[in-house]
């Protein structure tokens, strides 16, 4: 095998692939989409239950904690999925497509503002996870009345989760103009969804 | 047929190629196939059609790869032996032309990411000045590296 002016039969060599089946692609796309979809729900969900949970046995007399945990519990998690469903909009569509709307994001347009902004693009929806999974052991405050200390610091660290994708949309707010076109983008395929 | 599906059917075997140059496992093409087709789903709107829709799917491609890439490197487990997983349906299948692609396509693996990229792309039939649009570099220095990535080509297939 030669290079050079064989250019044209290496080209064809190397498009010489059996045609995609785009039917079986797109339905494996939308099974994954709706995957994605309902994993969401069901740690929505699974939140929601705890921190109800842990609320309603407060005001049971379960727990004897004041009322202070399962309000922390409740307001950090709708604050978590409030914010969350926000920066995600913004930080997907600033990081999806094109390596120059990272860098016009990136603070102060240097390598540690890359670094950072790449770091709140995972951790947001990390730490939002994180605030469901917490959350979650949060209801199993149930079982243990006995440790009001405990509930209280799970609602404290949903709390920061909530924090964490707060910051979030404000750094996307802040770096607004540039990434408005890449915004606009997600928000029509938002809407096309 | 939709945009998305007109993409899927004209591009699809593209991105696979593209795909399968970064990963030799199928199942992690699939994965990433998958992946440059939602950021491409997402990025349609966008699309304003004063370049060509290949460019535009490919410069895509090239992006959610080399996240992929870099992803990956941190997470890499070690595939089965290619050659105890032929996918031809018959020994007789795997004919020269498939031996020589399939060599092809492993010489432009092992090739250094800011050499294979431009490779690729040229590979794909994209202009020097697609390509380097789509990898962010000046059109001089796309040239240097598919001349670069051509010679190590050369020196691999000889």
């Amino acid at each position: 095998m030669t290079f050079g002016s064989e250019d044209d039969g290496l080209q064809a060599l190397w498009r010489d692939t059996p045609p995609v089946d785009a039917a079986a692609v797109r339905a494996r796309l939308e099974r994954t989409n709706l995957t994605h979809k309902r994993l969401n729900q069901v740690s929505f969900a699974l939140g929601w239950i705890a921190a109800a949970g842990l609320a309603v046995a407060e005001l049971a007399g379960a727990v004897d904690t004041g009322y202070l945990a399962p309000i922390l519990v409740a307001l950090g998690m709708a604050a978590a999925w409030f914010h969350y469903r926000r920066a995600k909009r913004h930080l997907q569509a600033a990081f999806s497509a094109e390596p120059k709307a990272m860098l016009a994001f990136a603070i102060g347009r240097s390598r540690a503002g890359l670094k950072l902004a790449r770091m709140l693009y995972v951790g947001v929806p990390a730490g939002v996870v994180s605030g469901y999974a917490l959350g979650a052991v949060a209801g199993g405050g149930l079982a243990w009345p006995d440790r009001p200390a405990e509930i209280a610091f799970i609602g404290g660290l949903v709390l920061i989760c909530a924090g964490v994708s707060a910051g979030g949309v404000l750094l996307a707010r802040w770096r607004k103009a540039d990434i408005e076109e890449l915004s606009r983008r997600t928000r029509n395929f938002d809407d096309a969804a | 047929m939709d945009a998305f599906d007109r993409i899927i059917a004209d591009h699809g075997a593209m991105i696979r190629r593209m795909a399968s140059s970064r990963e030799r496992d199928p199942a992690l093409v699939d994965d990433l196939m998958q992946d440059i087709l939602l950021a491409v789903w997402r990025a349609l709107p966008g699309f304003r059609g004063d370049g060509s829709q290949k460019a535009f799917v490919a410069r895509i491609a090239h992006n959610v790869a080399v996240s992929h890439v870099r992803r990956a490197s941190r997470f890499r487990s070690t595939p089965l032996d290619e050659s105890l997983s032929s996918t031809a349906e018959t020994p007789e299948s795997d004919t020269d032309a498939t031996l020589k692609r399939e060599r092809l396509l492993n010489a432009v693996r092992d090739l250094p990411e800011p050499l294979r990229a431009p490779l690729v792309l040229y590979l794909e039939g994209l202009t020097q000045a697609e390509i380097a649009e789509a990898l962010g570099l000046t059109a001089t220095n796309a040239g240097v590296r598919l001349t670069r990535a051509r010679a190590k080509l050369k020196e691999a297939l000889s």
